[in-house]
């Protein structure tokens, strides 16, 4: 019989293999304690995507196709300007979604046809395509108004809702399909409206809708009055998300109130003719293809970086490309400056004859001063080319003077004109500013002759609804004839109410009359209108007229009559308007598509952004805010934290508990000369595929983790999330991401707990002493112990000292070092139980068994502490809005209710005048004061909104009455602030906001939590936006208010608001003070007198609790994930005490031998392990009331003690039953086998 | 016997002991001194406590004396790093426990050819399985080649230890109380198997033990008292 061949050498792999086979059933728990904290990370990366997905979800349905928006408010604009752009992008419309976005890329830099476009995804190059002819872009025109619907029986109604006007082009785009069915008295209403109104289709509902004007009603001499309509409509359906239900162009949290109705209808009811404020396009695609030639282009594609040259596909077919946002943007704006026409901008060019002039000027009476500096500092020849330098246009601004009065006479309501002398013949070329020429008529009136003084008063402009008058005094330059140049009724600009009236009684202006008109003042106006009797320097009327809408009237430009007399003013006008186009337009190319060329000039380049023509990349921003915004990953593992520690030391004391059963193993291979760093990293190999195996099976777990916590956020757990609809999505990235982060962190555990079983020599090892004596620990734990408990105690004396009993973080400080002094301390009495001398009793067994595994007994006490702390002291954190809510310094700032309006109020309702518009009295709304906001709308920056804010609402108030008020407490100001209140940095004149920077600066402040989480800064960022007129500025966050009612929005100076956003008329937002007592009262007293408005009044204590129910929700999740941390911890013990009586169950079978009972030996072990479950729960607990001090001396009774009573005494029972349950189990049987060896 | 001809020498070694309550050092090993011949038996006897398995240790470079000189084969055991100690246990020291040690998760072959595994000389592990199985024949355990340790009885566990002891081919072979958990049958018959073992492969072999019966078998006995080596007449 032939030999057998040996058997081949065994391996460290194979060893490894036979090792984790046979001892699997101990490695079990390891596994699972992975598999726990693998399910905890999965888990939570698993909700950061869901949260996501659902939000990149609902801003896909938000704004379904739609990706760019122009949406300019109440400046106007014809709605043939979509049919000019489709013929001018050369699109077709076609809303279907390109297949993927792709780069596109210049073919000529590689030498291709120039009309040849690359589309690219990522490095590969995707398609080729040649010509124009495949470009499709979808555009809807809208005009969008603010309303207010409610029901016709008055049983409901909604304040902030958004009415659209559309039209099949807006159904095209996806938009309800029920659009081109509707009648003129029909209105269609989302879902949320339908359902807050309880309205179904059929019924009857009010709409109130405010109409648009060419005149801000801020603006001076504006009409304030009659500016909304209401109709009664029938609901024709009710919209769907689907359907664009819920379009709105900004983020934000809650409901959105959408209604529909036929554009033509609405334009005609709000009277604007077919004009539109919103243009809704989707994105520009391509459908490129491939072409027999390409192939040519096949070693010129090569020369392209990276792998562009590389053509994923050969086949010819179709691929469909989105164009990128900034060739989009660039290439609506050029087609948008050449579609749009004069009337759109709402210039009007007419000729004056008789002056030989053409003249510009606006419905809008104040030309913007952005294109007037254009028009006037352009060099003549780049603005109109045959002009003549002798004849350079000038700028004209005329007022309305109240009152001209000399001494005891006084004339009421005269136009003034403020204009350069040299400019206007007949009046004196050195016109001083302090200067007045005044007309003959004038003259008479006041009896005055040159060198007399008379004295101007007018309307404030910037005072807008309140009407405040300014007076300046004049000296009398030169009496003016009532003929030639200077008695011009074409000098006065449109007044709305004035400028048709045939006499001074049919005046409607947007102001009280309040000086008596004479007869001889209507005779004035009968035979001259509004011929300006006075006239200033442009320099001294711009300095008391000029405001934010514009500092001129009026732009002239003369012309030299031709010698022969004929009239050429038609042609001069042309001139003119084709120069005004330019100026609007830039002198673009007319085929805005062609790819070649920029902007060449800066007067094309300025306009139309100033005016506010400007597409938004909306839909690029709508997911950058879904995505940017709180990471639900991040913060659930914030939450999952103790979770994952727990399940961690479990890990550790479990793979422990295997390493010390196998110590001689070790020592035996050290022995027999295998080195400490080869056998530890068979033993780390071995613990490295235990937490594979445990982190792939808690894949499984987390996957069911994450849809267990979104069930809880939508329905538990929605206030944290503003009742947004969430959904499960996992992609592989995160699931893959959690998992090597649960190996990654198991293995560093299990390497942990290896290192130190590996710094002892063999023979310790091979005598299988699980711990070696060490006396370090004990001196350690005493000093470490008193350094904490030193600190902790000064940073509570000096916290009580200062006074600042409110600082929580201090004095969770504090908690934290007492609970690290209490861990020492236990650490250090530990070390002095097990060489104790002297005293020695049956409890002393139980008590001194404790320091026989001192790590293991300070492990458990320790797991136990955290979590007793954590879960103790969090729920401290919870806040309570109607706590001191009338406290100015609380998050209320003390205010009762706030309004918030659907249409502005032009009138500050804290003034007699301003209540007496809505029909109210001083003794209506007694005790009531209002603080006034005026709101650019933006992206709502609340916590409530879980899309990060990429424009943040804006509010504008007069710091000063904040001041006054002393209202919020601030958490944080910006440092180098030399202020008493944190609302004084708002001012304006600040240095801060000019200071060395060429882009505007101004200062803002917004709630401390907004700035942070929501807006993503800290106190000192500066938040890059751009104004009403496309302009950057800068805000610089200088103040954080603490959880207050003005999270989701930033505060700057009332002047810096209208500076940078002059058409945001009135006011939209309101802080009120109401009596305690009387607050729902006056609250109902205000529904009612406002409700043309639309007054949406809230208690500020509600609001406020609307915010904080997010971080109350949080610190419940945290609570909650905690516990499920404590639980894991109790299970921990339960093993501990496993694994320590199996270890001694010999030393108990021999006590048992020598006379104690079974029953009392069980005693002895679950005493002894009471004692560490009292030790961390104790310590805990004492280190969360050092925590939670500030709440406990502040309003005791506020303190949650029924939870935070129930939480301990859960914790205490969970302790003791895990760890009865262990001692039985382990001693269950005979003990006194064990003596024999069984 | 000059000291030329010692293949293992000890002079003067001393080793102390710290408390566990910090109090002041216990002293195992006064002044150790000892000189072995290469291929010699000698036992080590004292009683409980008296540094036998301290000075084996030692011996093994398990542990390192506090004071004097331990010189294998002309090599002093002190001049050497953690990494040239090991590989000197593996190439040059067997060992065999009071306890078998024997891994519970591989076959008796595979735990006799461990040793083996951490050994740096690929010509001597190319051949371990082979030298294995011949000695795991020779000490009649060849049946039980593929047997776990949980499947053998105290003495075959204990014979499978010398075999893993001697894979490597040794020049010294440490046994601290080898029979300690045997049976009298079992420690006898292992007692034989040690001399024949040292007769057959020429190892050196210092023997700890208890057992008088035992020692006297093993040629030079020396007794450990209060920290010293005395050699028994």
């Amino acid at each position: 019989m032939a030999a057998m061949a040996p058997k081949p050498m065994p391996t460290l792999l194979g060893m490894l293999r036979s090792s984790l086979r046979f001892h699997a059933r101990s490695h079990l728990g390891v596994v699972l304690g992975a598999a726990v904290g693998s399910a905890a990370l999965v888990g939570a990366f698993l909700v950061g995507d869901s949260v996501r997905e659902s939000l990149k979800e609902r801003a896909r349905e938000r704004l379904g196709p739609i990706a760019y928006a122009m949406s300019t408010g109440d400046r106007l604009f014809g709605r043939a300007v979509k049919d000019r752009l489709y013929h001018v992008l050369k699109v077709q419309p076609d809303p279907r979604p390109a297949v993927g976005t792709y780069q596109v890329i210049e073919a000529n830099e590689v030498g291709l046809p120039p009309n040849a476009l690359l589309t690219t995804g990522g490095s590969n190059l995707f398609a080729v395509a040649i010509g124009e002819t495949n470009r499709m872009l979808t555009i809807a025109p809208a005009l969008q108004l603010p309303a207010t619907v409610g029901r016709a029986d008055g049983a409901a109604r909604a304040n902030a809702v958004r009415l659209w006007g559309v039209d099949e082009a807006f159904q095209k785009m996806g938009g309800p399909s029920a659009i081109s069915q509707l009648g003129p008295e029909d209105v269609l209403l989302n879902e949320a409206l339908a359902e807050h109104l309880q309205a179904k289709p059929g019924d009857t509902v009010l709409v109130r809708v405010r109409k648009p004007s060419a005149l801000a009603t801020d603006a001076p001499i504006a009409p304030k009055e009659g500016d909304a309509v209401a109709a009664r409509l029938k609901v024709a359906g009710v919209v769907g998300g689907r359907e664009l239900g819920s379009l709105r162009l900004t983020s934000g949290a809650g409901a959105i109130f959408n209604a529909f109705v036929p554009i033509a209808s609405l334009q005609r009811r709000v009277e604007i003719g077919d004009k539109i404020n919103t243009l809704l396009a989707s994105s520009l695609d391509l459908r490129v293809y491939h072409r027999s030639a390409w192939s040519d282009w096949r070693s010129r594609l090569s020369k392209l970086p990276g792998n562009l040259g590389r053509f994923v596909d050969d086949a010819p077919r179709e691929h469909r490309a989105r164009m990128p946002d900034a060739e989009t943007l660039e290439q609506l704006r050029r087609a948008f400056a050449v579609s749009v026409n004069l009337d759109d901008l709402d210039w009007q060019v007419r000729s004056v004859p008789s002056q030989d002039l053409v003249e510009w000027r606006t419905s809008r009476i104040f030309l913007d001063q952005a294109v007037t500096d254009a028009a006037l500092k352009a060099p003549p020849s780049g603005f109109i080319s045959d002009w003549s330098v002798t004849h350079r246009p000038y700028g004209v601004l005329t007022y309305l003077a109240n009152l001209i009065r000399a001494g005891a006479h006084a004339a009421p309501y005269s136009m003034v004109t403020a204009v350069d002398p040299v400019r206007l013949a007949g009046l004196p070329a050195d016109l001083g500013d302090d200067e007045i020429c005044v007309n003959q008529w004038l003259a008479d009136d006041l009896q005055v002759k040159v060198g007399d003084s008379v004295e101007v008063s007018y309307f404030l402009p910037e005072s807008g609804a309140d009407l405040r008058e300014g007076t300046n005094r004049f000296r009398i330059r030169a009496i003016l004839p009532m003929s030639g140049p200077t008695f011009d009724r074409t000098l006065m600009p449109e007044f709305p109410g004035l400028s048709k009236a045939e006499t001074t009684r049919d005046w409607d202006p947007g102001f009280p009359l309040v000086h008596k008109i004479r007869e001889k003042d209507d005779q004035y106006w009968k035979d001259h209108r509004g011929t300006p009797k006075a006239f200033v320097t442009l320099a001294a009327g711009q300095r008391l007229w000029a405001n934010r809408f514009g500092g001129l009237t009026a732009v002239r430009f003369p012309y030299a009559k031709p010698a022969d007399g004929s009239d050429t003013s038609w042609l001069r006008m042309g001139e003119v308007m084709k120069a005004l186009q330019t100026l609007a337009s830039g002198p673009v190319p007319r085929d805005p598509s062609g790819r070649a060329g920029g902007l060449p000039d800066q007067l094309g380049a300025l306009a139309l952004d100033q005016l506010g023509f400007r597409f938004d990349p909306i839909g690029t921003q709508a997911m950058r805010g879904a995505t940017s915004g709180q990471d639900f990953g991040g913060l659930f593992i914030g939450f999952s934290f103790f979770l994952v520690i727990a399940a961690l030391l479990l890990v550790a004391l479990l793979f422990q508990f295997g390493l010390e059963q196998r110590l001689t193993e070790i020592g035996t291979l050290l022995a027999m000369g295998f080195r400490p760093s080869t056998v530890r990293r068979l033993w780390f190999g071995e613990g490295v595929v235990l937490a594979v195996i445990g982190s792939t099976v808690g894949i499984v777990g987390g996957w069911y983790y994450a849809k267990a916590l979104i069930w809880a956020l939508t329905n538990l757990w929605s206030d944290a999330i503003a009742k947004t609809s969430l959904g499960f999505h996992a992609t592989p990235v995160s699931v893959l991401i959690g998992w090597f982060s649960a190996i990654a962190i198991a293995s560093a555990t299990i390497w942990l707990a290896l290192r130190r079983q590996f710094r002892r020599p063999a023979r310790d090892l091979l005598a299988g002493e699980i711990e070696g004596p060490r006396n370090s620990g004990r001196s350690r734990g005493w000093w470490v112990g008193t350094v904490a408990g030193l600190l902790a105690l000064a940073l509570v004396v000096f916290a009580l000292r200062k006074q600042d009993q409110a600082n929580a973080p201090v004095f969770f400080g504090a908690g934290s070092l007492f609970l690290i002094a209490g861990l020492a301390f236990t650490a250090g009495w530990l070390g002095q139980l097990r060489t104790r001398r002297g005293r020695f009793e049956t409890w002393d067994l139980a008590v001194r068994g404790t320091a026989r595994r001192r790590s293991r007994s300070l492990s458990t006490a320790a797991l136990l502490a955290c979590g007793t702390f954590l879960v103790a002291s969090i729920g401290a954190f919870r806040m309570d809005a109607e706590r001191d809510a009338w406290l100015r310094s609380s998050g209320t700032g003390g205010f009762a209710l706030i309004g918030e309006t659907a249409l502005p109020v032009s009138r500050d309702p804290d003034t007699d005048a301003g209540l007496e518009a809505f029909g109210l009295g001083r003794g209506d709304v007694e005790g009531v004061a209002f603080l006034p906001f005026r709101v650019r709308p933006g992206d709502d920056a609340s916590c409530l909104n879980l899309n990060r804010a990429q424009r943040p609402e804006i509010l504008g108030v007069d710091p000063e009455r904040l001041v006054s008020r002393g209202a919020f407490t601030f958490a944080q100001l910006a440092k180098g602030l030399s202020v008493t209140n944190g609302w004084q940095a708002l001012s304006p004149d600040d240095p801060r906001s000019t200071e060395g920077s060429a882009v505007r600066e101004f200062p803002a402040i917004g709630d401390a939590a907004s700035i942070q989480w929501a807006l993503g800064k800290k106190i000192g960022d500066a938040l890059e936006l751009t104004d009403e007129r496309g302009r950057p500025f800068r805000l610089r966050l200088v103040g954080g208010t603490a959880n207050s009612i003005l999270q989701g929005k930033l505060v700057i100076a009332e002047e810096v608001f209208k500076e940078l956003f002059p058409g945001e008329s009135g006011y939209r937002f309101f802080l009120i003070d109401a009596p305690k007592a009387r607050s729902t009262e006056v609250s109902a007293t205000l529904g009612r007198a406002f409700q043309d408005v639309g007054m949406e009044l809230t208690p500020a204590a509600r609001r406020l609790a609307q915010f904080q129910a997010v971080q109350n929700t949080y610190l419940s999740t945290f609570q909650v994930l905690g516990g499920l941390g404590l639980l894991i911890g109790s299970a921990g013990l339960g093993v501990v005490v496993l694994r320590n009586v199996l270890e001694r169950r010999g030393e108990l079978a021999l006590l048992n031998a020598v006379g104690f009972r079974q029953r009392n030996l069980a005693r002895l072990v679950l005493a002894e392990h009471a004692a560490l479950l009292g030790a961390g729960l104790g310590i805990g607990l004492a280190s969360a009331a050092l925590a939670i001090l500030p709440s406990i001396l502040s309003a005791p009774g506020d303190l949650p003690w029924r939870s935070l009573g129930l939480t301990v005494i859960g914790m205490l029972v969970l302790g003791l039953a895990t760890t009865w349950w262990a001692t039985r189990a382990s001693m269950r049987g005979s003990l006194l086998s064990a003596l024999r060896g069984e | 016997m000059s000291r030329d001809e010692a293949f293992l020498q000890i002079t003067g070694v001393a080793k102390d002991y710290l408390a566990s309550d910090a109090g002041a050092p216990l002293s195992i090993l006064r002044d150790v001194h000892l000189q072995v011949r290469r291929g010699e038996v000698l036992s080590i006897v004292g009683p409980s406590g008296s540094g036998k398995s301290t000075l084996l240790n030692l011996l093994g470079t398990l542990d390192r004396p506090d004071r004097g000189t331990l010189m294998l084969d002309g090599q002093d055991l002190s001049q050497l790093d953690e990494r040239e100690l090991a590989r000197t246990r593996n190439r040059s020291i067997g060992f065999v426990f009071q306890f078998h040690y024997l891994l519970p998760h591989l076959t008796v072959l595979e735990n006799v050819l461990v040793p083996s595994l951490a050994s740096e000389d690929a010509r001597a592990r190319s051949g371990a399985p082979e030298r294995a199985e011949r000695l795991l024949k020779r000490v009649g355990l060849d049946h039980r080649l593929d047997h776990r340790p949980g499947q053998l009885s105290g003495g075959e566990r204990q014979r499978a230890a010398v075999v893993r002891a001697l894979i490597n081919q040794p020049k010294l072979v440490l046994a601290d109380e080898p029979t300690g958990a045997l049976d009298q049958k079992s420690a006898r018959e292992l007692g034989s198997l040690l001399r024949e073992l040292n007769r057959e492969e020429g190892i050196t072999l210092i023997l700890v033990t208890h057992s008088l019966e035992l020692a006297r078998g093993m040629g030079r006995v020396f007794e450990l008292m209060d920290g010293t080596l005395v050699e028994s007449k």
